[in-house]
């Protein structure tokens, strides 16, 4: 949900100006900008501002940590500003931790590996599963409740995240029904390069919510959702292959059963990362939240690093987005992280 | 000296080979010290890439790690230890950031003195150095059961 620049700037001025006896404060600030050939029949090849991200962390007294995470970013020709995360934490135990606030809902691994700024995510965009709500992706990204999290537990390097949020249907200040959304997130940071994990999401959308494909739920939908994933990150090796299956049923007819799928393998060569990248959502042929067309998207490109805070990613892709014709394309992105 | 340089432009223009160049001495291998107190005495390389990269924030004993670095040999640590250059271990840390993670990034340390004096004061720190450096207020760490110099030190 992109908010007018007036409206939240003076909480903006807040969070960036005053660090009130923070004991470490630390701001980062991610941007990029690409060129991009026409991605439907209706645009022209184009010079694009992508987002502009400012992330503040704060070591507080008592083991409080705090995040936030504001991304002014383009729609509809307009520049508006979002609060992607507000979190605050309490680290009673370096392995254990409780937050509270606007998160990144912990399922599957880019979600949460990954955020706003693209210096850091191997591709140019998001996988089309964990494309951001904004941008017409179909998860809900971003939760707002309370987290518990565990990390590097037992031998096997176990570590969890569990969510009660307020769900889909809610915004940022309340929910709009009962119902709590639920998130589990396991995993094993098996090796210092290997990552494996699973995830479990539970949610109840009530009547009344518009859905993804500009209707109103008519009848409740009790949303289930599976996922695994493998990370590998090596000192050449890049590969990451992740799924999630998603149940809607809203007892009027059999549950409808959803599809996504992520694969990303680059090869590091000094400076330079050749990638490969596949994604894709099977939709059922009627869905009561979905639009039920199915989407892929698959590309190669080349990452350069150009040190440690600017990165080029060149890419060419096709695609077919909710059932529409394939198409070709090609980004350039310029991407800065300071 | 005088005598040296006649010797070497007498052979230059006779056409013949003058002594060869002194190579310097091998730099000597990475020692990683932690505080004296530590009941650790070992690491395997795949445990300290595991507290370099922030994938464990502990010791076994459940101390917190303080990571400290030192900017003159972080270069040649992080390829051997981590296999990775230090452009991208610093995004690696900015990653971890903005992930929200807990784990702390290593903290500069600039002079040898200072690695010394910070891990002799500090329960928790780890940190590395050349292993002729490291002193008696400090415990060097063997990794894979081998000590600094031991053929097979993966730390060079």
């Amino acid at each position: 949900m992109i908010r007018p620049v007036s409206r939240l700037s003076a909480l903006l001025l807040t969070v960036t100006a005053c660090p009130l006896g923070a004991q470490q404060l630390h701001l980062h600030n991610f941007a990029d900008l690409r060129f991009q050939t026409a991605a439907t029949d209706a645009d022209h090849a184009s010079f694009t501002l992508g987002q502009y991200d400012m992330h503040v962390t704060a070591q507080l007294p008592n083991h409080v940590s705090f995040l936030s995470e504001v991304v002014f970013e383009s729609a509809d020709g307009e520049f508006g500003v979002d609060v992607e995360r507000l979190i605050a934490t309490w680290t009673p135990n370096p392995r254990l931790s409780l937050a509270i606030g606007k998160h990144h809902t912990p399922f599957g691994y880019w979600n949460n590996a990954f955020h706003h700024g693209e210096l850091i995510q191997p591709t140019i965009d998001r996988p089309l599963l964990y494309d951001f709500e904004d941008d017409g992706g179909p998860l809900p990204i971003h939760t707002v409740g309370l987290q518990a999290s565990g990390r590097d537990l037992t031998s096997l390097h176990l570590g969890f995240d569990a969510l009660l949020g307020n769900g889909i249907g809610s915004d940022p200040t309340q929910d709009n029904d009962d119902h709590k959304s639920a998130t589990l997130s396991l995993y094993s940071q098996l090796t210092s390069r290997l990552r494996v994990g699973g995830s479990a999401h539970l949610d109840r959308v009530s009547a009344g919510v518009p859905n993804l494909a500009g209707g109103t739920v008519t009848v409740p939908i009790d949303v289930r959702m599976l996922g695994g994933y493998l990370a590998f990150t090596g000192s050449s090796l890049e590969l990451i292959g992740e799924f999630q299956w998603i149940q809607h049923d809203d007892d009027t007819s059999p549950a409808r059963t959803t599809w996504g799928y992520v694969g990303y393998a680059g090869y590091r060569l000094g400076n330079v990362v050749p990638y490969v990248r596949y994604d894709r959502i099977d939709y059922p042929t009627s869905d009561p939240w979905f639009v039920p067309l199915d989407w892929w998207s698959g590309g190669v490109g080349l990452r350069y690093d150009l040190g440690a805070n600017a990165v080029v990613k060149l890419e060419g892709r096709r695609s077919s987005l909710q059932g529409d014709k394939e198409r070709n394309q090609f980004v350039a992105q310029f991407a800065v992280g300071f | 000296m005088r005598q040296h340089a006649v010797l070497l432009a007498g052979l230059a223009i006779l056409g013949l080979p003058g002594p060869r160049p002194t190579s310097p001495p091998p730099a000597p291998p990475i020692a990683v010290v932690v505080h004296p107190d530590n009941p650790t005495d070992d690491l395997t390389l795949e445990e300290l890439r595991r507290l370099y990269l922030g994938r464990s924030t502990t010791f076994g004993d459940g101390t917190s790690v303080v990571l400290l670095e030192l900017p003159g040999l972080r270069r040649a640590f992080y390829k051997a230890a981590l296999g990775m250059a230090e452009d991208r271990v610093r995004r690696h840390w900015v990653t971890i950031a903005f992930q929200g993670d807990l784990a702390i990034p290593p903290r500069e340390v600039t002079a040898v003195a200072a690695m010394l004096s910070e891990v002799a004061s500090t329960r928790g720190a780890i940190g590395f150095l050349a292993s002729t450096d490291a002193d008696e207020s400090v415990k060097a760490l063997t990794i894979d059961g081998l000590h600094p110099g031991d053929a097979g030190y993966p730390l060079h």
